[in-house]
């Protein structure tokens, strides 16, 4: 029940990054330069698919201490 | 539709497709061994054959009602949940007679279950998010919505491993989904969400230990890709992803400790032992996969029933989660 709750915590947690910190990064305001938009939006996917890793790295951290522990 | 009639549809749904479910089980559960249609319950002393697959039996009455519900209310969300489910039954159901040797071809097959929801526009890509509401996905969500099927219903299947554990997982997990769908409200989709627990419910009757019958792939496929395309079309995917927490994390972590993608009749090491007394116990070898059954029965070995009996208070824990996730998404 642990790890489910931790993941639900990082559910919301990670929802809560991407969509109030990570989606307003505006590294050039105003811009309308193709070029320099399409970097903004790659660094945030790239942001994105980062914490998403992590997510997975903490599922895996947690699953080993578990059955660690136990065994 | 008024409050009474909505739960008149709503029972007649639910009546319907119980009664459906039932009566073809049980002329499954009667029929098949006469075909030799059966496997073997390897957890079980002797390993007892069970009629096998059961599939079918769910495909067909949620099929058949969905069709129904979409003729009552002309709603092309309805029709598009029950192509998926046909789809990915249908998949499923080549598995079960063929058997797909290579793990990678029943997930790439299953994006084709996706297709309707796609092809019939019935997603919209500003998904609810508990606090902060709708957001704008219009690029990754349809690119979502095609890895969704596959991976949804792959999980259901991965929580198929014994007696009853499928189907009264699939009972407790779309309670949470029904509670949102009526708190939004959702009303059509959330009749048309009624089929899959009853139909769950139904088979669970035959399939609870000691298992009188096995779904099969064409069940449990189809059972996970109908919960997904709920989820899409009824637009909450949050509160279906915290309530299908155990079968995501069970698959996450058997395909992160065997790294890649195989079919479960292939993985060589079993993550559980049967003792001679019947109990299962944990596979102490560390290349076993780490399985929901494996890290449950890590504390001590368990008899079967109690081993679902632990699934079952998992899936209550999410349920409770994604209920809790519904009323901080709607409510607050």
């Amino acid at each position: 029940m642990g790890i489910i709750g931790v993941a639900w915590l990082l559910v919301f947690l990670g929802s809560y990054i991407i969509f109030y910190l990570i989606v307003p990064i505006d590294l050039f305001p105003g811009t309308k330069d193709y070029v320099l938009t399409f970097f903004n939006s790659l660094l945030k996917v790239v942001l994105s698919i980062f914490l998403s890793i992590i997510w997975i790295l903490i599922m895996i951290k947690l699953r080993d201490i578990y059955i660690k522990r136990k065994l | 539709m008024n409050q009474s009639d909505l739960i008149l549809l709503a029972s007649v749904s639910f009546a319907f497709t119980f009664s459906l479910t039932y009566l073809l089980t049980l002329a499954l559960v009667k029929t098949l061994p006469k075909k030799g249609s059966v496997v073997e319950d390897h957890h079980k002393q002797g390993k007892p054959k069970v009629a096998w697959p059961g599939g079918p039996a769910i495909l067909f009455s949620l099929v058949i009602v969905e069709s129904i519900l979409y003729l009552i209310y002309g709603d092309l969300r309805i029709l598009s949940i029950a192509l998926v489910t046909i789809i990915a039954g249908s998949i499923g159901l080549i598995d079960d007679r063929m058997k797909f040797n290579r793990g990678i071809i029943k997930p790439g097959l299953l994006i084709l279950a996706s297709l309707p929801i796609l092809l019939l526009r019935t997603y919209n890509f500003h998904p609810i998010f508990p606090i902060f509401g709708s957001v704008r996905l219009s690029i990754i969500y349809p690119l979502l919505v095609l890895l969704a099927v596959p991976i949804v219903s792959n999980a259901t299947n991965m929580i198929d491993v014994l007696n009853g554990a499928l189907s009264g997982f699939m009972v407790i997990t779309t309670i949470p989904l029904i509670f949102a769908l009526a708190l939004r409200p959702d009303h059509a989709i959330m009749v048309a969400a009624i089929p899959l627990i009853a139909s769950s419910l139904a088979f669970y009757i035959f399939h609870k230990h000691p298992s009188k019958i096995f779904p099969g792939d064409s069940g449990s496929l189809a059972l996970g890709a109908m919960f997904c395309a709920i989820a899409i079309v009824g637009r909450v995917e949050i509160v279906a992803i915290i309530a299908i927490l155990p079968a995501i994390l069970n698959s996450f972590f058997i395909l992160s400790s065997i790294k890649g993608f195989i079919e479960h009749r292939n993985i060589k090491t079993r993550p559980t032992i049967l003792l001679p007394d019947s109990r299962l116990a944990a596979s102490e070898n560390p290349s076993a996969p780490a399985t929901l059954v494996r890290m449950i029965l890590i504390g001590g070995p368990l008899s079967e029933r109690e081993v679902v009996s632990d699934i079952f208070k998992l899936s209550a824990f999410s349920a409770f989660l994604a209920v809790i996730t519904t009323l901080v998404t709607w409510c607050v």
